[in-house]
């Protein structure tokens, strides 16, 4: 027997094969990915720093934060309830939630996901190839800004004077090796971010040399702005702080360029204009998420009348309460603004309309963010580019606006106060009433500062819960809350009754002042974060 | 005499010729020259090489009246009788059924002659005047000996044969990794699937369901009643943290396409020593061998296989009328110390309390299901045929679900010679496929029909689909944003096609020295997904989007696989050698683009076209390319003496080039060693026809959960519109995880002991199984020590250790009384399943997100506690009064639940610190299966047959999330599940319902408490089936009826509506499995 030629040549491409695919098998095996930059490429231009900056914006389009969830706690006040049902809102409001209500805990986890963005450019900027350090520094300036506003939203909702919330960045050398740490104070976050304002103040260049495309990115007068209200939060626990606000504010109306919007032919059209999409960029705009069709904030839809007649989808949530509606002094157009009322009168979709609602719980609905829907034809909301089409998120072309220039001179007026300035505080405070046509206050107290805050800046995302904690007026937090009960809610001249629609609610301050800290975000934390103070 | 000589025969006469030819053969020739005149004949000069020596005889003594006998020992040459002095043998071989056997072998033991029965079962064989032994094999038949047959010079001797189906197991080859092995000889834990006949006449069109309930240890769960998706499979318990399937190896080829109504038989895999063979690929968990019925001998003839079936889903919910709607809202808003809205005012709106629509009526139906495969086989013993095709479409029992393939398979076999073998298979398939998702909260179909108010009705009268209400109502905000689910289900019409295309080519080359073989298989597919869905604007009250887009996606993999392996089997004497080596080289590839348009004016259909949309931008088009390859090395030794002690070594080394550079390369090894007592010299027990004790140990990978090119990190992009007046497109890059650059895959370490046992001539069969294996390294994004705080994604991390360990028994008994045969077997194993290692700390615990709409996270994973567990507060009953509410009390003398009323649930303060939090929860199980169970009973009397199969699971827990959003009135005034009506009041105290309540201060609904927590356990008549078959059909036709049902009987305390929900056990009303009864065919001709 023997084996033939064609039998060995079998054999041997068989091993000839083994042997070649082994040799270089680990080269073969050895693809690249396609389509994205790898990280080890990244940094290289101009372009590629402002991408990464990029980054840091996207969650400011995101429901969970300033489209909806993170007003969750906003609607704490005594200005709204939420005007639908709906069980897990209403244990926030009603200061009985776990901390692992979604609206609190995905802000929660997409904040600090910008903040990480903050940080990511903050670390790679300084390493960048072929950039000039102009564009580095603003970028620099950027990065600090958006980490100090990120940082802030936290701050002070889940801050307890006793217990900072989690902060880290790539200046501590434990950085990305540690679960960022809590503060021993929310002072000491506060600290941290007056520390990046002021770097970021220094960094970026006034919002007046920007061009079209460059709004909406991180200016000057936004670092004051908030260097301003980080004062104001931190001076409840240390009242120097209220002594930095009156220059800061002056810098931001002298050098920033910002001020009121005034010259319509009345108090009440000064007003209105404020919330036009005409005045997204105009001289009171500081601070707000950039809104349009496509991305932003949600909010005007989701406090639009619940289905929105018939016509869009409104998601209705928070509505006005009596108590607001009361607040407003007789003759104050703001209110006709902030609130609509049974009978008002506005435009839907380029039909004239009068309020009515079957379904509010107040029967009242926030009227400030109503001008996008104004736009359109024969009531159809298909004929409006300025909102989105998309009922899942109906954002419009109106910029949320988070800070304005009238808030700025409300902190200077509650500063000088504080300071026991009464008399210096009657001027940016009157500067406010004038506008909308209201009489001069020549020696205004607390009282008249608390009163013309909550009315000018009611149903914002200036945070009225926060500002009752720290004037410590905690029986506005549990005092039962009011709204109208319409003989026929479908006719809107109908009479009314005033009735209860809130229960009065238990606010423990030994609790109840900062907000719980969501007890899965404790375990995976394994031991290193403790819950909230008090809960 | 198939050994090869190199001859050369010149022109000279016939006795030189065989002088030279016997000396170039291993064997003796005895023959006497003389009296055969051998030297009278002349032969022609020729030249073999490499020939069979038989060959190379029979040219010698072809034109002579000289033959040969042949034996082991020696080649005689006898003078030829002339066809009168010869005899004859005829007849036909059959089975019991009279069925013709074509092929069946018959030899004549004496003459060491053999024949084959021709098509028709007919055979002939001459034989010089004698007395002959005749025996007659057949595969899978007793072999029959008939002796003492006397034939007479010139007589024909007719002998019938009547085969019986061979009742023994133990000669069955069995399909192992890289080979196969005789059912006897397995020192593995291997399994095949029983009754597979009956398997691919079930109205079930995939092969896990196939395999449910039939195979101890292989956890087969329905993922709900979907039509488009496949139960999930799992060997021995879960032990990885990510996806876990079993790798499916289809005739040799891994995860290749075919048609599950070809099956011919199912290998499973279970111990890691025999998937050990198939290393990082085998998924941790083992692998299922698929043989697919291949070309064979014999004339041109087509079979037909199919069945109709209707099928229907049961113990369906129910919503509330428009009348108990309003009642329970008006109840929900007082009882919060809210007024009721007036759109729930029956004076001011009457509309909303007249019920007008069933909707869970409307969005159910009865689904058919049918499949047709035609097969048609031709070939002789050199070169075989299949052809096939297959039209396969299963409707799902909610409106315009299903799933339809349609397949065309090639399969030839070509022997060039007896050693040098091509095979060829090409097979096609074409899906298409809608589904529907029932799992969200927000938006599920069957929760929908729940959702929307039964005052609302299914279409205006405009034709349009209805809202939550009139149009014109000025009450809708009550109703919350419902949508039409009749609308949701009729509106998908995506097209939504891929083609599979397949094609394996094996080679092979047998016996280069005896018992080497060698084979080269190279097997390339491709598939191609097109995908097109034009989403309408939904106008209609309730969840409005007035916004309509086009989108398309198109998709192409391939996948090649290169694999060479050398085989050598050789038996010397009483010691059985194998030895195996083989190389795999594969490449995946994947390259795909996707583009979205908005807003068209018109949406008839031949206007849902790009040229008519007016906004780009909003979506951007997105494209991807990806190539990843493999390389990997196998390599077995196998050793067996005297067929009483077997073992095998194997090792396999994968090298995988996703990984990072100095991780890619890992080696996975098993060992299995048996003794068969039963084959001991000393071994004489009566009736014991095997036993045989088993140990195996291996290990295996899973590389599935780690992503292409991982090792190359990439950054993640994003849009944004925040920056730029008028909020402009945006792209950003970033870091989206932190990257590990030691990851590598995980390992699933299995040790087996087992036991087979045969009795009674192999009527009685028991297989027992115990193992034990552990899952480490295991790959999973960090949760424990990764707070959201980080801003960043966590790392793919190897944390952790699995265990599972559990008993398997299978018994089956055969027989046959009179005219019943019959057979009954049964299969049950256990399962413990505990996370046996997560890190150095005592406290670390792994945290699982799933969610039901954001509000309860029921899982967490501790040592010591199944993996998924469910972790949750205690509930002991309603309180039945405020006081026993207040009453309630802590250490201090506090309310635990300050906020509780009578209605109200109350929850155990199980560490007594007065308050409920998540220091409360405790461990309660998972809804993995802690034992499974299933049995068979099949019985054949005269032309019937009947099979009835039960399949069953135990130690299931469920978690009914439905409960949470249909039973709890706080919740965006959604319609309710008409079980709310049973809700706790004072009048009706003994509901374990809590009470109806606008709000829900007690957070009956938002704690993650045992209240949603039930017992999935059940038992099914899974099958039943009973046929006829027509035996007086004209020529070789064939036809088998029968009639089938699946899910006939479900014995189940569950509330939902199947128990079967798939996944990890939360059912937010799940897509139910359904009842099927089907009608189907075996038609041969």
């Amino acid at each position: 027997m023997s084996i033939n030629r064609f039998q060995y040549s079998i054999g041997l491409i068989g091993i000839v094969v083994a042997l070649t695919v082994s040799s270089c098998s680990e080269d073969w095996v050895d693809t690249k990915p396609y389509g994205n930059p790898s990280t080890g490429t990244f940094w290289q231009s101009e372009k590629d720093i402002e991408q990464a900056l990029n980054a840091m914006y996207v969650p400011m389009r995101y429901e969970s934060t300033w489209g909806r969830d993170l007003f969750s706690m906003q609607n704490a006040s005594d200005d709204v309830v939420t005007g639908r049902v709906k069980a897990d809102f209403d244990n926030i409001k009603n200061f009985i939630p776990t901390g692992r209500e979604g609206y609190m805990s995905a802000g929660w986890n997409d904040v600090y996901w910008m903040m990480n963005k903050a940080n990511q450019a903050l670390q790679g900027i300084p390493t960048a190839q072929n950039v000039s350090d102009e564009v580095k520094n603003k970028a620099l300036g950027e990065a600090y800004f958006m980490r100090a506003f990120s940082h802030f939203w936290i701050a002070y909702l889940w801050g307890h004077k006793d217990q900072g919330v989690p902060f880290d960045g790539p200046e501590n050398p434990e950085y990305g090796e540690r679960i960022a740490p809590q503060l021993p104070s929310v002072t000491d976050n506060y600290a941290q971010i007056i520390s990046d304002l002021e770097k970021a103040a220094d960094l970026l260049p006034l919002f007046s040399t920007y061009s079209d495309d460059q709004k909406g990115r991180a200016h000057k007068v936004a670092a004051w702005g908030y260097m301003v209200k980080t004062y104001a939060y931190w001076a409840q626990y240390d009242p120097s702080k209220w002594e930095l606000i009156p220059p800061l504010v002056d810098k931001i109306k002298n050098e920033g360029g910002r001020a009121l919007i005034t010259g319509k032919e009345n108090g009440k059209e000064n007003f209105r204009a404020v919330f036009k999409i005409e005045n997204n960029w105009g001289p009171e705009y500081i601070w707000s998420v950039t809104s349009g069709t496509q991305g932003g904030s949600e909010f005007p839809g989701v406090v639009l009348e619940n289905t929105g007649w018939g016509k869009y989808n409104g998601w209705g949530y928070f509505t006005p309460t009596e108590e607001l509606f009361d607040a407003f002094e007789e003759g104050d157009p703001r209110r006709d603004i902030t609130v609509l009322n049974f009978g008002d009168k506005f435009t839907y979709f380029g039909e004239e309309r009068e309020y009515y609602s079957t379904n509010s719980l107040s029967g009242f609905m926030i009227g400030k963010y109503m001008d996008p829907y104004s736009y359109g034809s024969n009531g159809e909301s298909g004929s409006n580019d300025m909102i989105n089409q998309n009922g899942d998120y109906p954002t419009t072309r109106l910029n949320l606006p988070l800070m304005r220039y009238a808030e700025m001179l409300l902190f200077k007026a509650e500063a000088l106060i504080m300071l026991g300035r009464n008399g210096e505080a009657a001027e940016p405070l009157n500067e406010i009433r004038s506008r909308v046509g209201l009489n001069a206050i020549s020696n205004p107290t607390l009282a008249d500062l608390k009163h013309e805050r909550r009315v000018e800046l009611a149903c914002e995302w200036t945070d009225r819960v926060a500002d009752l904690k720290r004037w410590g007026d905690f029986d506005n937090l549990r005092m039962p809350l009011h709204g109208r009960d319409h003989v026929s809610k479908t006719d809107p001249h109908s009479a009314y009754n005033v009735i209860e629609i809130w229960p009065a609610r238990n606010f423990d301050p030994a609790k109840h002042i900062a907000w719980p800290i969501n007890p899965d975000e404790i375990s995976r934390s394994n031991g290193v974060y403790k819950q909230t103070p008090g809960w | 005499m198939k050994e090869r000589i190199n001859i050369a025969i010149k022109n000279e006469n016939l006795a030189k010729a065989i002088l030279k030819f016997s000396q170039l053969i291993p064997v003796e020739m005895a023959y006497d020259g003389e009296s055969l005149q051998l030297s009278k004949y002349r032969v022609k000069a020729r030249h073999f090489e490499q020939e069979e020596a038989q060959v190379v005889l029979d040219y010698l003594l072809s034109n002579t009246d000289i033959t040969y006998k042949k034996s082991d020992e020696n080649i005689v040459l006898v003078k030829k009788l002339s066809a009168q002095q010869m005899g004859l043998i005829t007849g036909h071989v059959s089975d019991e059924n009279g069925e013709s056997l074509p092929g069946a072998s018959l030899s004549v033991l004496e003459l060491g002659k053999t024949v084959s029965a021709d098509q028709d079962g007919n055979f002939r064989v001459s034989v010089p005047p004698g007395t002959y032994t005749l025996e007659v094999r057949y595969v899978s038949y007793e072999a029959q000996r008939r002796t003492g047959l006397v034939v007479a010079e010139g007589q024909n001797l007719p002998v019938n044969f009547e085969l019986k189906v061979a009742q023994g197991e133990l000669n069955e080859v069995v399909v192992i990794g890289y080979g196969e092995m005789k059912k006897s000889d397995l020192s593995a834990a291997v399994s095949t699937v029983p009754d597979m006949d009956q398997a691919t006449n079930r109205p079930v069109v995939d092969v896990p369901s196939m395999i449910q309930g039939k195979v101890p240890g292989v956890t087969v769960v329905s993922d709900g009643g979907h039509p488009n998706s496949v139960p999930k499979v799992a060997i021995r318990g879960i032990g990885s943290r990510a996806s876990e399937t079993p790798l499916v190896v289809v005739d040799g080829v891994p995860n290749a396409p075919y048609n599950p109504a070809d099956v011919e038989s199912i290998t499973v895999l279970k111990d890691a020593a025999s998937a050990a063979i198939y290393g990082a690929f085998s998924g941790a968990s083992g692998v299922i061998l698929i043989t697919t019925k291949q070309a064979k001998a014999g004339a041109p003839g087509i079979q037909y296989d199919g069945f109709v079936g209707a099928k229907s889903a049961w113990r369906l919910p129910q919503s509330l009328t428009g009348e108990q709607e309003a009642q329970v809202y008006n109840q929900a808003y007082t009882a919060a110390g809210l007024n009721p809205p007036d759109g729930w005012d029956a004076s001011k709106n009457p509309d909303a309390q007249v019920t007008r629509t069933d909707w869970i009526d409307e969005i159910f139906r009865t689904g058919l299901t049918q499949r047709h495969t035609v097969t048609v086989n031709a070939g002789t013993d050199k070169f075989a045929t299949l052809l096939q095709g297959r039209y396969e479409k299963n409707e799902g029992t909610l409106l315009n679900t299903f799933n339809e393939n349609l397949s065309l398979r090639f399969n030839a076999r070509y022997d060039f010679t007896d050693h040098l073998k091509l095979k060829q298979e090409v097979f096609y398939n074409n899906n298409s496929s809608r589904g529907t998702e029932t799992a969200s909260g927000y938006s599920g179909a069957i929760i929908s029909a729940i959702y929307m108010p039964r005052s609302a009705t299914v279409y205006y009268e405009d034709g349009s689909f209805g809202g939550v209400g009139p149009k014109d109502s000025e009450y809708l905000g009550i109703f919350g944003d419902a949508i039409n689910p009749v609308a949701t289900l009729l509106r998908n019409n995506s097209y939504n096609k891929t083609n599979d295309v397949q094609s394996v080519t094996e080679l092979s080359y047998s016996d280069i020295i005896p018992g080497l073989d060698v084979l080269s298989r190279f097997s390339y597919y491709q598939s191609n997904y097109f995908y097109k869905n034009f989403d309408p604007r939904r106008t209609e009250p309730g969840k409005p989007n007035d916004q309509n887009i086009l989108s398309y996606e198109a998709n192409k993999n391939f996948r090649w696989i290169w694999e060479n392996t050398i085989n050598y089997n050789r038996t010397f004497g009483r010691h059985n050698i194998g030895a195996m080596f083989s190389t795999t080289a594969q490449t995946t590839g994947l390259r795909g683009f996707g583009i979205a348009a908005r807003n068209f004016e018109r949406e008839d259909y031949w206007a849902q076209f790009f040229v008519n949309a007016s906004d780009f931008d909003t979506d951007r088009p997105s494209d991807s390319q990806s190539e990843d390859r493999n390389v990997s090395y196998v390599g077995r030794l196998s050793y067996s003496w005297a067929d009483r002690y077997f073992v095998t070594a194997s090792y396999r080394k994968d090298i995988a080039g996703r990984l990072p550079k100095g991780f890619q390369g890992k080696g996975f090894p098993g060992l299995t060693a048996a003794w068969k007592l039963s084959s001991e010299p000393f071994f004489k027990v009566e009736g014991i026809d095997l036993l045989k004790f088993r140990a195996s140990w291996g290990r295996i990978g899973n590389l599935s959960t780690i992503g292409i090119n991982y090792g190359y990190p990439t950054l993640t992009s994003n849009t944004l519109y925040q920056v730029g007046d008028g909020a402009a497109l945006n792209t950003a890059w970033y870091i989206n995880n932190l990257f590990n650059p030691e990851l590598s895959w995980e390992t699933s370490e299995q040790t087996d002991f087992g036991l087979d046992l045969s009795i009674l001539q192999e009527r009685l069969t028991f297989t027992a199984d115990y193992f034990k294996k552990k899952t480490y390294d295991l790959i999973k994004q960090q949760d424990t020590n990764w707070p959201n705080t980080f801003g960043l994604g966590a790392p793919l991390i190897n944390e952790g250790e699995i265990r599972n360990e559990g008993l398997e028994l299978a018994l089956s008994w055969k027989d046959k009384v009179g005219e019943v045969t019959y057979g009954i077997g049964g299969n049950i194993a256990t399962l413990k399943n505990r996370v046996s290692y997560i890190s150095d700390d005592p406290n670390a615990f792994w945290s699982h997100g799933d969610s039901w709409r954001g509000i309860l996270t029921p899982y967490r994973s501790k040592v010591g506690e199944p993996y998924y567990s469910y972790w949750l507060v205690k509930t002991d009953g309603i309180f039945q009064s405020d006081e026993e509410a207040q009453s309630y009390v802590g250490s201090d003398g506090a309310p635990i639940q300050p906020n509780a009323k009578a209605g109200d649930l109350k929850f155990v303060d199980q560490n007594n610190d007065g308050q409920i939090n998540d220091l409360d929860r405790v461990y309660m199980g998972n809804a993995f299966p802690k034992f499974t169970y299933g049995f068979t009973a099949n019985v054949n009397w005269k032309n019937f047959d009947l099979s009835l199969f039960f399949q069953g699971v135990g130690g299931v827990k469920l978690f009914n999330a439905f409960k949470q959003s249909t039973l709890n009135a706080g919740e965006q005034g959604y319609n309710r599940w008409d079980k709310i009506l049973d809700a706790w009041s004072p009048s009706n105290t003994d509901s374990d319902i809590p009470r109806i309540n606008a709000q829900d201060p007690n957070k009956n609904f938002s704690t993650n408490s045992d209240w949603f927590l039930e017992s999935g356990n059940y038992l099914r008549l899974k099958n039943a089936m009973l046929g006829y078959t027509f035996s007086h059909l004209p020529k070789k036709m064939k036809l088998h009826v029968y009639l089938t049902g699946e899910n006939l009987l479900t014995f189940t305390k569950y509330d939902g509506m199947d128990p079967e929900v798939g996944g990890v056990g939360m059912d937010g009303g799940q897509y139910p499995v359904s009842r099927a009864y089907a009608l189907g065919v075996n038609l041969t001709f």
